[in-house]
């Protein structure tokens, strides 16, 4: 099994297109990070008079029957309001920036950076179709098949290889995030002080539950792979899901409604009731967005992790399987 | 490495595909040592009994050992065998040495004993100036080269090439032919599926000739040919030759004359070994031929023979048939 890895290792270290992807997370966490942080920061214009004023009289301020001292009180009270408007606004904002500030600094800044982790697991996924997919496009599942003898240590260490890469790519993104909030303290810029506290336990719960998610979905990449024998059912496994989030949002499934039971044996829909649970208990102000799911909602955590890790073991089965009595025809 | 049995043995191999047999009852015994070889059309069964041998395809029916193990895929005794079937699989993105390293890695060789036996490998395929060049810029005939080599660097104890010398230019086939030969004579087994009958003809000890998923004929390559072999015998003078073909009666026929001269030649059926005994028959009546000499079938006219349709004809030889060859039987005689 070891020289297994190391061999697989070796030829993914070799490609260059798959590294990028893996790059791009990282690229796209930072940019995410950066453009999110200059948003929140970003203070209104303040109140400018002089241009209101030049707004309302290009208009030609006048009202018909009123007499021109009138217009004139009417005219600054519209004025006056104006600048109150906009001193809220700027109030608000304050006080808005207080606590949208806090997601860039440390710890909070780790679920900044991975959120809900939909990224890696489509990059990571892609890369797992690819590489699987161009075993058979190259005709080397041949020779691969031959070298790792027993073909479930085949698929065994592809998968054990993705989920140490998994594991490095969250990782590296917790390592990115702890940069990139110390880079803003580095460089003066302005944060808010931490009132709202990460919980570390949920916290890495969801981090726990979305590598979790990410293994069902490489497996669930294996099976497809190697049933196509193409590195396009990165397409097939999208449309999939797509179908199903439709069907989930049926009104029959809806909750109090005939199928509401069935529903919650639909991979996609415990993984979202699951990862919106952990979202909101994590307290993580870029995640408060989540909402956890109400009793009619779900059944409870529990059977939500349950679906998700039997959806998983029902994929390992049929992959297995599959690579064991396929015929390798290629 | 000889073995006491068979390296390679199938029994009622059978594998189906939709609504033909592919394979449809084939039963090979392949000694250990020297070159088999596997022949047969397109379409025979060739590559889908070399790909059950290797592991790729489940047989519908009838099973095989290899160096005396079963053979299923997954098989450990495949870590044993080195092949190279139909196309050369190799990753485009990896250098000539990289292929080598990833796929002796993956068979476990330690990577310091692996960085030697690639570079002999690539040496041994003349493959060494383009080592560390990336094998997707390689021409058809390099990459078979390289994909011989990987075939080559677990130093397996069967070898098992499917048209290895498919897309070489006439160097590079001479090379391959090379390389089989030193192969056999190092001790390893080499099972070599080859449309390049004269290739089969140099290299093989022993051959199975395969038609529509059966063997047609199995047996020394000499035996397949010596039972094609006859003698031609000249005489001066076209009155002689016709008191030998009375003499001789079934056993002659009239050989082919140029149009317009006699016809002095006479073709007997007979081997080089009975040449002395013909000749003294001829000199006992008086008839002394100017010339004896032995035809020999080449393997093209046997493949051509055995392989021909049964109700077209097409594919026979147009020369004289060959020897009979017992259908499935081993043809008597040893090869070495």
């Amino acid at each position: 099994m070891r020289a297994l890895l190391r061999a697989d290792w070796f030829r993914l270290r070799r490609r260059k297109d798959l590294w990028i992807m893996v790059i791009g997370v990282g690229l796209v966490a930072a940019f995410g990070f950066i453009s999110g942080y200059r948003s929140d920061v970003a203070d209104p214009p303040p109140f400018d008079q002089a241009q209101f004023e030049q707004m309302l009289d290009s208009g030609g301020f006048t009202i018909d029957g009123v007499a021109p001292g009138d217009l004139a009180q009417m005219r600054q009270q519209m004025i006056d309001e104006a600048r109150a408007s906009s001193q809220q606004q700027l109030a608000d904002r304050n006080l808005q920036q207080l606590t949208d500030l806090q997601k860039y600094v440390f710890p909070q800044s780790i679920a900044t950076v991975i959120g809900l982790g939909i990224v890696p697991v489509i990059v990571l996924i892609l890369m797992m179709s690819i590489l699987l997919g161009d075993e058979f496009r190259f005709g080397t599942i041949r020779t691969s098949l031959l070298a790792a003898g027993d073909r479930r240590r085949f698929l065994a260490t592809r998968l054990l290889l993705f989920a140490i890469l998994a594991g490095a790519v969250y990782l590296g993104l917790v390592g990115l995030a702890t940069v990139l909030s110390l880079g803003l303290v580095v460089t003066g810029a302005e944060l808010a002080p931490a009132t709202i506290g990460l919980d570390i336990g949920s916290t890495a719960a969801l981090i726990a539950a979305e590598l979790g998610v990410l293994l069902v979905g490489l497996v669930l990449a294996a099976l497809v792979t190697v049933v196509t024998r193409n590195a396009l059912s990165f397409l097939l496994i999208g449309i999939g899901i797509g179908i199903e989030v439709a069907i989930t949002a049926l009104p029959v499934f809806l909750p109090g409604q005939p199928l509401d039971l069935a529903r919650q044996v639909f991979l996609t829909s415990e993984v979202r009731l699951l990862l919106s649970r952990l979202a909101a208990a994590s307290h993580a102000i870029s995640l408060s967005s989540a909402t956890p799911p109400g009793p009619t909602d779900s059944i409870g955590p529990a059977f939500e992790i349950a679906v998700i890790v039997a959806w998983g073991v029902l994929f390992v089965v049929l992959a297995d399987r599959r690579i064991r009595r396929m015929d390798v025809v290629e | 490495m000889e073995t006491a049995g068979p390296v390679i043995e199938t029994r009622g191999l059978v594998k189906r595909f939709a609504e033909a047999n592919a394979v449809d009852g084939i039963d090979l015994s392949v000694p250990a040592g020297g070159v088999y070889g596997f022949l047969g059309p397109n379409g025979a069964g060739k590559t889908t009994t070399i790909r059950i041998l290797v592991g790729l395809l489940w047989p519908s029916r009838g099973g095989a050992t290899i160096l005396g193990e079963p053979v299923i895929p997954g098989a450990r005794v495949l870590a044993r065998v080195g092949s190279l079937i139909e196309r050369p699989a190799i990753y485009p993105y990896l250098s000539a040495t990289e292929n080598l390293l990833v796929f002796g890695t993956a068979a476990g060789i330690p990577i310091d004993v692996l960085r030697p036996r690639a570079a002999e490998a690539l040496e041994r395929v003349g493959l060494t100036a383009v080592a560390r060049r990336k094998a997707g810029g390689f021409s058809t005939g390099m990459r078979q080269r390289l994909a011989l080599a990987t075939a080559l660097i677990g130093r397996p104890e069967l070898v098992i090439l499917d048209e290895p010398t498919n897309g070489l230019d006439p160097n590079g086939v001479v090379d391959v032919r090379e390389l089989i030969a030193s192969l056999a004579a190092d001790g390893t087994t080499v099972f070599l599926s080859s449309h390049v009958l004269p290739e089969v003809e140099q290299l093989c000890d022993r051959v199975a000739i395969l038609r529509e998923g059966r063997v047609v004929a199995e047996g020394p390559t000499h035996a397949l040919l010596g039972g094609g072999e006859r003698l031609v015998v000249r005489f001066d003078t076209e009155a002689e030759a016709t008191a030998a073909l009375a003499l001789l009666g079934p056993l002659a026929t009239t050989g082919e004359a140029t149009p317009g001269k006699p016809a002095t030649t006479l073709v007997v059926e007979q081997a080089a070994s009975e040449a002395s005994s013909l000749n003294r028959r001829l000199g006992g009546a008086g008839l002394y031929p100017a010339e004896l000499t032995t035809r020999r079938e080449s393997l093209e006219a046997v493949f051509r023979e055995l392989t021909a349709d049964p109700e077209t004809g097409v594919g026979a030889s147009t020369s004289a048939p060959a020897a009979p060859v017992a259908p499935t039987a081993a043809v008597s005689g040893s090869d070495r």
